[in-house]
């Protein structure tokens, strides 16, 4: 699953552990699974990634609600 | 991220109304060439499974842009051609050797190919049994018949209500023992049916992350027109995905 899903605001955010900017990238997710691609924000150096409450609560979890067959 | 408007996706069918609705073009930025649940991963499984000789000659039904003659041609050294009833998709098929035709009025002679794909098709069709009869005609005795389609895992639910909407795909989706005893009925041997039923869901998946809702896959199957009774009872009749394999009587 390609998208990219990233907003400006997030980034400004810096990763405490490496001290680096964020960078949008692809991520993996896996639900249920079902794993799946997406462009979200991250750290370039240690892949830590950064998952907004909008995103978790909007479409993260419609695509959740498919995947559980609702 | 991009917000498609669903609304945008849905064309009006170029030949005198032969689709329930045109394939939405603009599903291939969000799921490939291979419009259809499971991709290029059930056309590998069906070759596999038929174990065609290099130079067999292959039909795809409705191929769009081609990804899976592609694939067939160049993984497996089958000799391809398709139909699709869209010239745009063709005009990007990227060189195959591909006509512009309808599945039930199919410009070949019979008993011409070893194969048939036809993958995610069928449901679309008005008259889906005069198609299934062109297929028999042109496969040689001892020919595949390669289908992958939605199907109807609860169909009581739609049995109850009389679907009035004729717009969607999910509306000439149907149950599996119908689908079963027509390809039969017709002079084929069922050699294999197989669920793959999350492929369809991997597919809404991505379509509802792309757009962002639910209902945003919901409007891009079911036009404004489609009343919420209709959609509600084919949702509750659970559509899933299956892979079919049968082969003409000799």
């Amino acid at each position: 699953m390609n998208g990219d899903y990233s907003r400006p605001e997030d980034l400004t955010w810096k990763c405490r552990k490496c001290n680096v900017n964020l960078v949008v990238g692809p991520a993996t997710l896996s639900y249920m699974g079902n794993r799946m691609t997406a462009d979200l924000p991250q750290c370039p150096v240690c892949g830590f990634v950064l998952i907004s409450e909008e995103l978790a609560l909007g479409k993260m979890t419609e695509v959740e609600q498919v995947l559980e067959d609702k | 991220m991009t917000r498609a408007s669903a609304e945008g996706l849905l064309t009006k069918s170029s030949i005198d109304g032969m689709t329930r609705h045109d394939i939405p073009e603009r599903l291939r930025t969000f799921i490939g060439d291979a419009i259809r649940p499971g991709g290029l991963a059930l056309t590998e499984r069906a070759a596999d499974f038929c174990g065609f000789s290099s130079g067999a000659r292959i039909v795809d039904i409705g191929c769009g842009f081609g990804a899976t003659l592609k694939h067939l041609r160049d993984r497996h050294g089958l000799l391809v051609c398709g139909i699709d009833i869209s010239a745009r998709m063709l005009s990007e098929s990227h060189k195959q050797p591909v006509i512009q035709a309808v599945a039930d009025r199919l410009p070949f002679g019979a008993g011409v190919f070893d194969g048939i794909f036809c993958e995610c098709v069928l449901s679309l069709l008005l008259m889906p049994g005069n198609a299934l009869r062109e297929f028999h005609r042109v496969l040689q005795p001892g020919g595949y018949l390669i289908m992958s389609d939605i199907y109807l895992r609860n169909p009581g639910e739609t049995q109850k209500q009389k679907i009035a909407v004729q717009h969607s795909c999910l509306s000439g989706a149907v149950a599996k023992f119908e689908r079963i005893t027509q390809v039969k009925n017709l002079g084929f041997e069922l050699l294999l049916w197989e669920d793959h039923s999350g492929y369809l869901k991997e597919m809404a998946a991505k379509i509802v992350w792309a757009l962002g809702s639910r209902e945003g896959l919901m409007k891009l199957f079911f036009p404004d027109t489609a009343s919420i009774c209709d959609r509600d009872a084919i949702q509750r009749a659970r559509p899933g995905y299956f892979l079919l394999i049968a082969r003409k009587k000799e």
